[in-house]
């Protein structure tokens, strides 16, 4: 709706002051989006062909497109891509492109859809980094939703909480991963049998065989201590740390009561 | 509208990936003009006649096979905006400085333009092969061009009219074929207007199908100014009607929009 896809039934909006749905065209020159689930590459073609064809629709001179396409494409690393085209590359490369085609016009914001939606951890890792570099390097506003709390701790300043269209939380990250996202969950599978596990902030969700499932409470234990003494008493197959979903952090947000914690 | 042009551009490059695609398209105008040309030889041999309705023979057969080189050239643009309207992928497109509808015209026109190149080639190699004459004149070819891009134009406002409708109507195929058997029968794809009983030929040149199919044809293997000349005034007010339309169901639209998954 920000961006001016979606009309309101009701109220008002201000991007850059101006009403999205109202001056959409207009406001188009000034933000861009990434739909982590949808695509604006051109699919059979290679990307440059899509970059070529969004330089033209923002209207962009062709030496400054050149400019910061170069600069784009390094900070990126998209350039062994440029010419591959698009069905052949992995999700991760392809959402590189697709987010260096949303910064071609230098937007002043830049909207993010759940940009890291099925994308495994390392390369999650890696477009986080870029995002954050971006923001610090272009000063570009970076409107993040994400369903992945991952995201957020590592991106935001800021957040907002919204459930079923209504806000239940908006304040500070720091302040958000104080009070609400203070567990993680350990999903392991051992080579031997579980034996318990000494210190506080611990617990067992579930075991089954050698697989154990722990949930820690990052206030009264930290992550890598917990890490580490495991890793010292049992041999690990595989190990998974994730943060709780969103649908928990909801949940706890509700448990509160719906001022506390918001700090503004 | 320098933007249009390139967005023509790069779906006219896409289109070229699909080779085997358009190599199949070529192989399908082998086998209809085959067929007509079967046909409408029996046809004239069983009458023993030389002329119908002043179309001769070969005429006939030129005349079909022009009217099937723009029918097969056109995009079905709206199977992209039916999906696109369903999951909700105009989401990127809306989020540009571009007009959503215009995108998919000049998106439609540039998967014509390759097929309509082939189609025609193809057609003219088969016709000449076949029949061994040729029908119309140079003249008649340049008309025929410049009739057959304003007449692919109609059909990508028609084909977005359609894919528009997705707001409203769960599957838009229907609707389709619809504008299919209207251009198959009152567009004078498979017959043209001068064989059509009086009544329904007087119908049928008000209609904005027969600017599709029958004119560049017909403008082709009959070469009249007079003619070109009203065909081409007919087809520029259907083209203000259906800009007109597709402005209009397009702010409709935008009111029913949802973007799912998102």
């Amino acid at each position: 709706m920000l961006v001016g896809i979606l009309y309101p039934t009701s109220g008002h909006a201000h991007v850059l002051g101006k009403t999205p749905w109202k001056e959409r065209q207009r406001l188009a020159y000034e933000i861009g989006a990434v739909f982590g689930q949808k695509s604006q590459l051109w699919y059979h073609l290679p990307p440059a062909d899509s970059f070529d064809l969004l330089a033209r629709i923002y209207e962009l001179d062709s030496t400054v497109y050149r400019q910061r396409l170069d600069y784009l494409v390094e900070l990126f690393e998209i350039g062994e891509h440029l010419q591959t085209p698009v069905r052949k590359l992995s999700l991760g490369e392809r959402m590189r492109c697709e987010i260096a085609a949303s910064l071609l016009h230098r937007p002043r914001i830049l909207f993010l859809d759940e940009p890291t939606i099925g994308l495994d951890v390392v390369v999650k890792q890696r477009i986080r980094d870029l995002i954050l570099e971006l923001n610090q390097k272009e000063g570009v506003t970076v409107f993040l939703t994400s369903h992945d709390a991952g995201d957020v701790e590592v991106l935001c300043k800021r957040a907002m909480v919204i459930n079923h269209g209504e806000v239940i939380y908006d304040g500070r990250v720091s302040t958000l991963k104080r009070d609400y996202i203070h567990t993680k969950t350990i999903s392991m599978k051992l080579g031997e049998a579980w034996q318990g596990f000494d210190g506080s902030g611990v617990q067992v969700l579930k075991q089954k065989g050698y697989g154990v499932k722990l949930k820690v409470d990052t206030k009264l234990a930290s992550i890598e201590e917990v890490m580490s003494q495991l890793l010292k008493r049992y041999a690990i197959v595989d190990i998974n740390v994730d943060n709780p979903p969103m649908e928990e952090i909801i949940a706890r947000i509700y448990e509160a009561g719906p001022s506390e914690g918001t700090d503004r | 509208m320098t933007r249009y042009a390139f967005v023509l551009r790069t779906a006219a490059r896409q289109q070229w990936i699909y080779r085997a695609e358009l190599a199949m398209r070529a192989v399908q105008m082998v086998l209809f003009i085959g067929v007509f040309m079967a046909l409408w030889t029996t046809a004239f041999g069983v009458s023993g006649r030389v002329e119908m309705a002043g179309f001769s023979l070969v005429e006939v057969v030129w005349y079909l096979a022009m009217t099937e080189t723009v029918a097969l050239s056109s995009s079905r643009v709206f199977v992209e905006i039916g999906e696109a309207v369903r999951a909700g992928d105009l989401a990127y497109t809306l989020a540009r400085p571009l007009s959503y509808p215009f995108y998919q015209v000049a998106n439609s026109l540039g998967n014509s333009a390759p097929r309509f190149l082939l189609n025609f080639l193809t057609g003219v190699a088969v016709v000449w092969i076949g029949m061994g004459q040729i029908a119309g004149s140079l003249p008649g070819m340049a008309a025929f061009v410049g009739t057959a891009v304003l007449a692919l134009l109609l059909d990508a406002l028609v084909a977005v009219l359609i894919g528009l409708m997705a707001f409203w109507i769960e599957e838009v195929m229907p609707v389709f074929w619809i504008y299919q058997k209207l251009l198959f029968t009152v567009g004078g794809m498979f017959l043209p207007l001068e064989l059509f009983p009086d009544w329904l030929r007087r119908v049928a040149e008000w209609l904005p199908f027969q600017f599709i199919t029958y004119v560049p044809a017909r403008a082709f293997v009959a070469f009249e100014p007079a003619f070109v000349l009203r065909a081409v005034i007919g087809q520029v007010i259907y083209i203000v009607i259906l800009t007109a339309a597709v402005v209009f169901v397009w702010r409709q639209a935008q009111r029913r929009l949802v973007v799912h998954g998102g």
